[in-house]
């Protein structure tokens, strides 16, 4: 068998010079192991970073109070898209595609519809964020931030998640009657916030020591409420309110 | 210069013929060459229209797959594997020559499609192959391709899948509407 020898086509021939003058070389295998590696931990690093600034969004959300001016009416819709961070959230979506093009290069999944794995790596990064706004990372990281112990992400913190949106107002409530009540915030500044009849009360009865984020205009020199929502204290922000218009 | 190539390893399995060659065989290399010259040849007539082009961007193919032979997994088909190498090189091949639509999201690609194999008779099947040969080139290349790797090719859905990088159902979806313009071109 070995004496039958075929003669070789054009195309054999010039691939097969190429190959015997080492104008080309096959690589090792280590370097496929090794970028398959890499490509896996950037996608892991992809996802992690994705779910931490997803977590993130969340957090300077209801940390600002935004999320819960979102449920006190058109205004509060207004003021939730203005204050919406959308430097992270642009982030954020170039993230999550980063992730599902790692996704496709480095799975199957192409071979399912598009929407299943988008629909993944959604979820995944949803619960990923999920379980870090479960703990405490957030609020440890707002605090260093804001004690000038955080050198690196120190500036994200203060920037995002430091300020109320303009006609926010979070605390406690110090004094309550029918027409108005003074909230407390926890920097010790406390103001008094006008109650009409067209202000979006809580299904909860309002009492003194309630934690509440209250969405307001200023009225000449006072500031009058859009809604009111009863938070759990927990929740209540650790921030600095914007006291622009009022401060008792 | 010019090697002559054993006859003995054309005996051989294509991806028996990869082991081989991994292991400092270039001959085995230059046997899957011979085996697959033509059928590149043909793939790339889909695509280029000149001579001269074919020729470089084949021998690029064989090039790149053997630059990269290492990284076959001998337990899978060979030629899913080399025809998406072709498929990159010829489809970079065609951006250089010509801007190719530039598609955000392909509806086929997104959403979820019926996953039923369309069943053919042997006559069918016949008759829809010679509208390949003769039609093909008139057809968009998004169901040149499937079409021909199908029909000409006789590749599987999953391997038709594996090389252009597109859900399985969309390779039928595609190879249906293939089907029907070329019904439509012969009428």
């Amino acid at each position: 068998m070995e004496s039958q020898i075929k003669q070789p086509t054009a195309l054999q021939a010039a691939v097969l010079a190429e190959i015997s003058t080492h104008q080309v070389a096959m690589r090792p295998r280590w370097q496929f192991v090794l970028r398959s590696v890499l490509i896996g931990l950037g996608g892991v690093f992809l996802a992690l970073v994705a779910m931490y600034v997803l977590s993130f969004i969340f957090f300077v959300l209801y940390q600002t109070g935004a999320a819960d001016a979102l449920l006190l009416g058109p205004r509060g819709v207004r003021v939730f898209f203005v204050s919406l961070p959308w430097v992270l959230v642009v982030v954020g979506v170039l993230l999550l595609v980063s992730l599902e093009v790692v996704v496709k290069y480095t799975t199957y999944s192409y071979r399912q519809p598009m929407l299943y794995s988008v629909l993944g790596v959604l979820l995944l990064v949803l619960l990923g964020s999920a379980a870090i706004r479960a703990t405490d990372f957030h609020e440890t990281l707002l605090s260093e931030a804001k004690a000038n112990k955080l050198p690196l992400a120190g500036g994200l913190y203060r920037a995002f998640a430091a300020q109320n949106p303009d006609g926010v107002y979070t605390g406690t409530v110090s004094a309550l009657s029918t027409t108005s009540m003074t909230i407390q915030a926890q920097s010790g500044e406390q103001y008094t916030i006008v109650l009409t009849e067209s202000t979006k009360m809580p299904k909860r009865k309002l009492t003194l020591g309630s934690a509440v984020v209250v969405l307001a205009v200023p009225q000449g020199s006072s500031l009058e409420a859009v809604g009111v929502r009863i938070v759990t204290p927990k929740r209540l922000p650790k921030i600095q309110n914007r006291l622009d218009h009022i401060r008792e | 210069m010019t090697t002559n190539l054993p006859t003995q390893e054309s005996q051989n399995s294509d991806e028996a013929l990869v082991q081989l060659a991994t292991a400092g065989d270039s001959a085995a290399f230059g046997v899957l060459v011979g085996r697959y010259e033509d059928r590149l040849h043909r793939y790339a007539r889909k695509f280029f229209a000149g001579e001269e082009d074919r020729q470089d961007l084949v021998q690029e193919v064989f090039i790149k797959a053997y630059v990269n032979l290492r990284s076959f997994d001998t337990t899978r088909r060979f030629s899913p594997w080399l025809y998406r190498i072709a498929h990159n090189e010829f489809v970079n091949g065609l951006k250089r020559q010509i801007k190719l639509p530039f598609a955000l999201a392909d509806i086929d690609v997104l959403l979820p499609q019926s996953t039923i194999e369309d069943a053919q008779s042997a006559l069918e099947r016949i008759e829809t192959v010679a509208l390949v040969h003769a039609l093909l080139d008139r057809l968009d290349l998004r169901y040149r391709e499937p079409l021909l790797l199908y029909y000409l090719e006789e590749m599987t859905y999953q391997e038709i899948a594996d090389i252009l990088r597109i859900p399985t159902a969309t390779v039928g979806v595609r190879l249906r509407r293939g089907r029907l313009a070329l019904q439509k071109l012969a009428s």
